[in-house]
């Protein structure tokens, strides 16, 4: 196994590898990225990630079962999310980078050829079988969901209030809401963790200009909360790709929830208007209804 | 509303490609399938609470900068954020101690947990197999590479801590970082064109 990089001595080989290693386990000095990049410019690499993915890969094996990140890490998270949106829309100028694309979802960039991409042959073999097979499995699943036809939203709102566990709350006018005189009331499980919200007389909104999200909050306060789903009162295009079922019945809008993370003990379900796509971090003013479990 | 099939191997793409090429729902899902992962690790290299905020925060954005560089050819989705988060929590480390000189040296809270399987398996192949080697490195490896991968020690803190001598601290390191890149190449050429030497 006695390949080596041609451009670079043993000595420097070693030299080399003893940098990598130490930058993966603890970083390096200012000299010693010098040094480093001095070395990666005689080898006539860009970089190599070998030793911070055996790290990384170290480190995963090492920190035990993962935990469940509290509420606020997830709206730090958001907030971060949404300044790189904006990152995004701008990055067509970006240096080093390929150009971000906002719309057609028809382009993946090559990534740059790195030196690290030659090793791990056997890896990609493996990738290739687990996302065939995981393609399979998906299409199984496709498959399946296409031929049973999906129970009625009425159906699985009315199965899930009669559960014993289940909480039925009503909707009330919130705070000086924007809409104001919308009723119905919402059904939810913390065991199964999924609920549905029945509105009557939401009024249409413009999903191009404005959608309807649920916030679902916790007994600390509005400080706490998550988002529940976002919806279009027309039940068209509901959640951040379609995904949360919506579905009008005598009138009524029924509205699945499906909150984006584990929801312990919920105070207070709400809904708010927001932009198109909806926002990680609302400053709740624009106010419809909300539901309080106290 | 039914997707092209453009559309379709779009969205089935990894949620890195996704998000280098603009996809903004991409970063949305990035957030709910990894804030877990990125939390548990930057709570294990963080000092606090509102610290390991700071650095989830950082973390992330730092993830969507460089998912143009994800080659899933190279290693798991998983893998490569992990090694971005570590990438940033040295960085922080290296910061704070420039700043303050806190570190206290504990190491029985360094112990962190010992690699199993089972728990590894969850994270993906590539920590299985190192979960694998790392059984197989000499409890002496063992503690210096849990001090430095969890803890991020720097050698001299391992050294003080365990009292071994510098030099073996950094050899335990170097080898058992060499053993696990070893296996997850397979064997196969060392990109930096080295060999492991244990």
């Amino acid at each position: 196994m006695n390949t080596h990089l041609p451009n670079l001595p043993p000595d420097q080989q070693e030299l080399l590898n003893e940098l990598l290693a130490d930058r993966a386990l603890q970083g390096l000095d200012p000299a010693q990225e010098a040094q480093l990049a001095e070395l990666f410019r005689r080898a006539g690499i860009e970089d190599d990630d070998s030793f911070d993915l055996a790290a990384a890969a170290a480190m995963l094996a090492s920190i035990g079962p993962v935990e469940s990140a509290p509420a606020s890490v997830y709206t730090r998270a958001g907030q971060a999310a949404e300044s790189f949106s904006r990152e995004m829309v701008n990055s067509r100028n970006m240096v080093g980078a390929p150009a971000l694309r906002i719309t057609e979802p028809d382009y993946v960039p090559v990534p740059p050829r790195r030196i690290s991409s030659a090793w791990l042959g056997w890896m990609a073999a493996a990738a290739c079988l687990a996302f065939a097979a995981l393609g399979w499995i998906q299409m199984f699943a496709n498959r399946q969901n296409s031929l049973a036809p999906a129970p009625s939203l009425v159906s699985l709102r009315d199965k899930l209030s009669q559960t014993p566990d289940s909480r039925r709350l009503t909707w009330k006018d919130w705070d000086n809401p924007e809409i104001k005189g919308v009723t119905g009331e919402v059904v939810w499980n913390e065991r199964e963790q999924r609920g549905y919200m029945t509105f009557r007389g939401l009024p249409a909104n413009d999903p191009t200009k404005e959608q309807f999200q649920l916030w679902i909050v916790d007994a600390r306060g509005l400080a706490q909360r998550v988002s529940g789903g976002i919806f279009n009162s027309n039940g068209l295009n509901s959640g951040w790709q379609g995904e949360v079922r919506t579905e009008e019945a005598g009138g009524e809008l029924i509205v699945e929830i499906s909150p984006r993370i584990h929801v312990g003990e919920p105070a207070l379900f709400a809904v708010t208007i927001e932009g198109p796509g909806g926002t990680w971090v609302s400053d709740m003013k624009r106010r419809v209804v909300a539901a309080s479990g106290s | 509303m039914a997707a092209t099939r453009e559309q379709s191997e779009f969205l089935d793409q990894p949620l890195l490609q996704r998000i280098a090429s603009g996809d903004k729902a991409a970063v949305q899902q990035c957030i709910e399938r990894y804030t877990g992962l990125v939390w548990s690790l930057t709570r294990r290299m963080s000092l606090n609470t509102a610290d390991a905020e700071d650095a989830v925060q950082e973390i992330f954005v730092e993830i969507w900068r460089n998912a143009y560089r994800f080659d899933p050819a190279v290693a798991s989705e998983t893998t490569f954020i992990a090694m971005i988060a570590r990438r940033r929590l040295i960085d922080r480390k290296r910061r704070a101690a420039r700043q303050k000189d806190r570190a206290a040296l504990d190491e029985g809270s360094a112990g962190g947990v010992t690699p199993t399987q089972s728990v590894a398996s969850e994270l993906g192949e590539e920590a299985a197999n190192a979960a694998r080697v790392l059984q197989e490195l000499s409890s002496e490896q063992q503690r210096v590479l849990r001090l430095s991968l969890i803890q991020g020690l720097s050698h001299e803190k391992i050294a003080t801590a365990t009292g071994m001598p510098l030099g073996t601290v950094k050899t335990h390191a170097r080898r058992g970082l060499l053993r696990i890149r070893q296996m997850l190449t397979g064997g196969a050429r060392t990109p930096a064109g080295g060999e492991a030497r244990s």
